[in-house]
């Protein structure tokens, strides 16, 4: 007979409903209970959640021995599970997924506050046992991801550059693995902030938008550089609107703020985010929801990791310069004859202003108030990414992806306000800066006002 | 959860014990308020300790308790073949009784559990009991048909263990939980 692994009992472990854990002491009494949660480690361990110290915590650290059955929430098919305690984990990528994993089926069981993960605790799987039940058939999946993954590595592969690269992709989880709601952000390694470079399936794209690192499932992922995944929304795991009023601390007029709205779905029951690693550097995120619960399995956080993965190397192998194969052809917006839009710039934060309308910050706004100095001086239009590079006021992180992601956001933040500004390639490493309206530049210089 | 009540928490069990003096039979620890909460058609599961120290958990479909205090509980015999060995070469057994909807739990220990025949009195109880427990979990927003299968059995391959509890403890989770009902 074939032996059973824990690899394709994955589906039990979703906590889908609850599981009995048996325990017993040194004397050997029983101890029976119902827990939340039994995480999937590999092939060979499980995590559970350790919540309260009780007496299935004594029996376990005096015995390390427990029993656990679990349920296939499709074919409803049991499992028994003979345990052997090896360790309990109070910090780290697996504690984190299981935390995450844990404040949802707490907020589903109406448990919000009392169900709190103190430990992992992690098992060896001595053996399992498949417990005779009355089953139904396995239904045929809709789709196999792996073909598709398969399918999103070929087409991801032609893409030329980082925003060409990140669209796509978004583009493939939606057509291929049927994720109609996606975003990628890109970490910003000196802020230490993700913000969001591509977005598919909102009614505002949220380019430019910020997630601080830790803050959610996108922020824990990150930190943690581990998929975080969370089958029934919990407030703990929302992003906070609670945004930093950067406008008031900087001096700017009220009105000014800096915050572009987080494009998430109003009201998202499950919710996936996976590292973008290259190599060991934490590049970004890759974010998937949808509005119904536990819509993302283990399968589906293996395709994500897959997709994750293979967009880390490909923006790794991308050239440090723009590869453009051909010049575009731009249409600017018509500005009525002498319009003019004043261009300022806060250089606390390099936070840009389109008149009175926020338009970019950071990194990207201190490249378009470059670039506008420049225009202004000399009329010059024609950049190249090499001079951005090596221009330190710009403050530059190390990494080649993160002028090309600065660039990206730019553009389509440009774009998006239709403004009469706007860049675009026109050749390897070079860029061309569109003006179809007067400018005028204003600094304002003030300094910063620290909020009361 | 959807309709549920507000959580029961374990001090309110113990509170609730201590001030009710109704025992089901002289001698048992069993109220009468906790004997019929025992009955209400909830999740009932049970372990067992082999001789080598190894515990061994199951589940069970229903739970009776008559007026001697003695518990029977109701289970499928085919899911729970290692757990029954144990049983027939006699060592202690704890049974939990969990309400899904608000999580109040209990759970009472024996040093020791017999196999009795199935009564024909106690099918049509698991089918209330059953209904019960599929109408909770349906209750707490799991799927109908996914609740229906969590308690589905055939009437031929149940078998019950008898059990004289001497201990009882809350089992609801929350600070206090694990604690002894005093007798």
């Amino acid at each position: 007979m074939r032996t059973l692994t824990l690899d394709v009992l994955r589906r039990s472990l979703e906590g889908v409903m609850p599981s009995v854990m048996a325990t017993c002491d040194q004397a050997g009494t029983p101890n029976v209970s119902m827990i939340s949660q039994v995480h999937y480690v590999d092939r060979d361990h499980v995590a559970l959640s350790y919540q309260f110290f009780n007496k299935t915590r004594q029996n376990l650290l005096a015995t390390r021995r427990a029993s656990v059955t679990i349920i296939d929430p499709i074919t409803y098919a049991r499992y028994r599970l003979a345990l052997d305690y090896i360790e309990t984990r109070t910090e780290g990528p697996l504690f984190e997924s299981m935390k995450a994993k844990l404040a949802g089926i707490a907020s589903h069981a109406g448990m919000t506050g009392v169900f709190r993960l103190l430990g992992s605790e992690v098992f060896r799987v001595r053996s399992i046992e498949l417990i005779p039940t009355i089953t139904v058939p396995e239904p045929t999946p809709e789709r196999d991801l792996l073909t598709e993954v398969r399918r999103s590595y070929a087409e991801l592969s032609g893409a030329g550059e980082l925003g060409e690269l990140l669209d796509l992709a978004l583009d493939c989880l939606d057509r291929r693995l049927g994720i109609r709601n996606s975003m990628a952000l890109m970490l910003d390694p000196d802020t230490q902030r993700l913000y969001t470079l591509a977005s598919r399936g909102y009614t505002r794209s949220g380019v430019g938008s910020e997630v601080a690192l830790g803050e959610g499932v996108i922020g824990v992922a990150a930190r943690e550089r581990t998929p975080i995944r969370i089958g029934h929304m919990t407030s703990e795991y929302c992003y906070g609107t609670a945004v930093r009023d950067s406008a008031r601390r900087f001096g700017m007029d009220e009105g000014q703020t800096t915050e572009i709205p987080f494009p998430g779905l109003t009201a998202p029951s499950s919710q996936i985010a996976v590292p973008i690693m290259g190599g060991r550097r934490t590049l970004g995120v890759l974010f998937a929801e949808s509005e119904d619960t536990m819509r993302f399995g283990y399968d589906d956080e293996d395709a994500l990791a897959l997709v994750a993965a293979h967009l880390g190397t490909l923006i790794m192998l991308l050239p440090p310069e723009d590869v453009a194969t051909q010049p575009q052809a731009s249409e600017l917006s018509e500005a009525a004859p002498n319009a003019a839009v004043t261009v300022r710039h806060y250089p606390c934060d390099d936070s840009v202003f389109l008149d009175h309308d926020y338009l970019i910050k950071g990194v990207a706004g201190a490249i378009l108030w470059r670039l506008v100095r420049e225009y202004a001086k000399s009329s010059r239009t024609d950049f190249t990414t090499r001079e951005l590079r090596l221009d330190r006021s710009l403050r530059l992180p190390e990494f080649a992806e993160n002028l090309d992601a600065r660039l990206v956001l730019l553009r389509k933040r440009l774009d998006e306000r239709s403004a009469c500004i706007r860049i675009e390639k026109c050749g390897r490493g070079r860029f061309r800066l569109l003006i179809g309206i007067r400018l005028v530049l204003e600094e304002i210089t003030g300094e910063p006002v620290e909020p009361h | 959860m959807s309709d549920a009540a507000v959580p029961a928490s374990p001090a309110d069990e113990l509170s609730a014990y201590q001030g009710d003096h109704d025992r089901i039979a002289v001698g048992s620890p069993i109220s009468v308020e906790l004997a019929a909460f025992m009955q209400s058609g909830i999740s009932v599961t049970l372990a067992v300790v082999t001789a080598d120290l190894r515990p061994i958990a199951g589940f069970a479909l229903a739970c009776r308790v008559d007026a001697t205090g003695t518990v029977r509980v109701l289970l499928r015999k085919p899911a729970n073949i290692a757990l029954i060995n144990v049983v027939t070469q006699g060592g202690p057994i704890a049974v939990t009784v969990s309400r899904p909807q608000d999580h109040r739990s209990i759970q009472i220990k024996a040093p020791a559990a017999r196999i009795a025949a199935v009564r024909p009195d106690d099918l049509p109880e698991i089918a209330r009991q059953t209904a019960g427990m599929r109408d909770q979990l349906i209750g707490c927003a799991f799927d109908p048909v996914l609740s229906a299968a969590y308690v589905a059995f055939e009437p031929g391959e149940v078998v019950a263990l008898e059990l004289k509890p001497d201990r009882i403890f809350v089992q609801t989770p929350g600070p206090g939980a694990g604690s002894e009902l005093a007798r």
